[in-house]
């Protein structure tokens, strides 16, 4: 039997673009907010654990690199979540045009900026 | 239907419908984290707090479960190490929305 399957070409093939650049965050984020996701997971358990447990969360919490993660997951699932939108639009067969492909990609970006700022800073 | 057709599809139903709980949680999240124990506690005992959230970690492993499978599929050319990766991303999609929702659920109430 066959053990190698083909693959898709690696990054460092391609030239280097917004598109290309955008793509690659979606699956990097959509890595991160696995990370995230379970990261919320220990919050449950921990309180699950009762109070002495939940301390320890709320000692982490309070640090820098509490906040520093908090702000880092909200970002990734922002970012996630907004380009996911334009990937459905492209499932259904529209913005494909370069100019708007490039244009709904900075919408993104900026959009997921605003939208941590959102969450954080009010 | 084809099998990889439904999955594609099961994987943007997820999609959508995690869009406006995702939303959701993260309008929440900065106060969420800053809970102490009893005030935790009480978010959890409010039921809808409760289903919203474990929509969440069903909804989103199923969508990752998925994806992650399309990354391997990409990048992952020794079709056991394939395998093995799929395998560990089941097992982990299994036991970590398990494991969060007992919890909570428990907590809840």
């Amino acid at each position: 039997m066959k053990q190698e399957s083909p693959l898709s070409p690696h990054l460092q093939v391609y030239k280097w673009q917004l598109s290309s650049l955008l793509s690659i965050t979606h699956r990097l984020t959509s890595i991160f907010n696995l990370a995230g996701i379970s990261f919320f997971g220990i919050w449950a358990i921990m309180l699950f654990m009762g109070e002495g447990a939940f301390y320890y969360f709320e000692i982490f919490a309070s640090t820098f690199l509490g906040k520093f993660i908090f702000v880092g997951i909200t970002w990734s699932f922002s970012y996630h979540l907004l380009n996911g939108i334009r990937h459905l639009f492209w499932d259904f067969g529209y913005g494909y045009e370069l100019r708007i492909a490039n244009l709904s990609g900075i919408l993104v970006l900026l959009s997921s900026f605003i939208l941590t700022m959102l969450v954080w800073a009010f | 239907m084809n099998h990889v057709v439904s999955k594609w599809l099961i994987q943007r139903i997820a999609a959508v419908l995690l869009m406006p709980l995702l939303l959701w949680f993260l309008l929440n999240f900065d106060n969420l984290m800053y809970l102490n124990y009893s005030q935790a506690v009480m978010f959890l005992k409010n039921k809808i707090n409760l289903l919203i959230l474990s929509l969440i970690f069903l909804l989103a492993f199923l969508h990752l479960k998925i994806g992650m499978g399309e990354i391997f599929e990409d990048y992952l050319h020794n079709t056991k190490i394939k395998k093995l990766a799929n395998f560990l991303i089941l097992l982990i999609s299994i036991i970590i929305p398990v494991a969060a929702i007992s919890a909570m659920v428990i907590v809840g109430l």
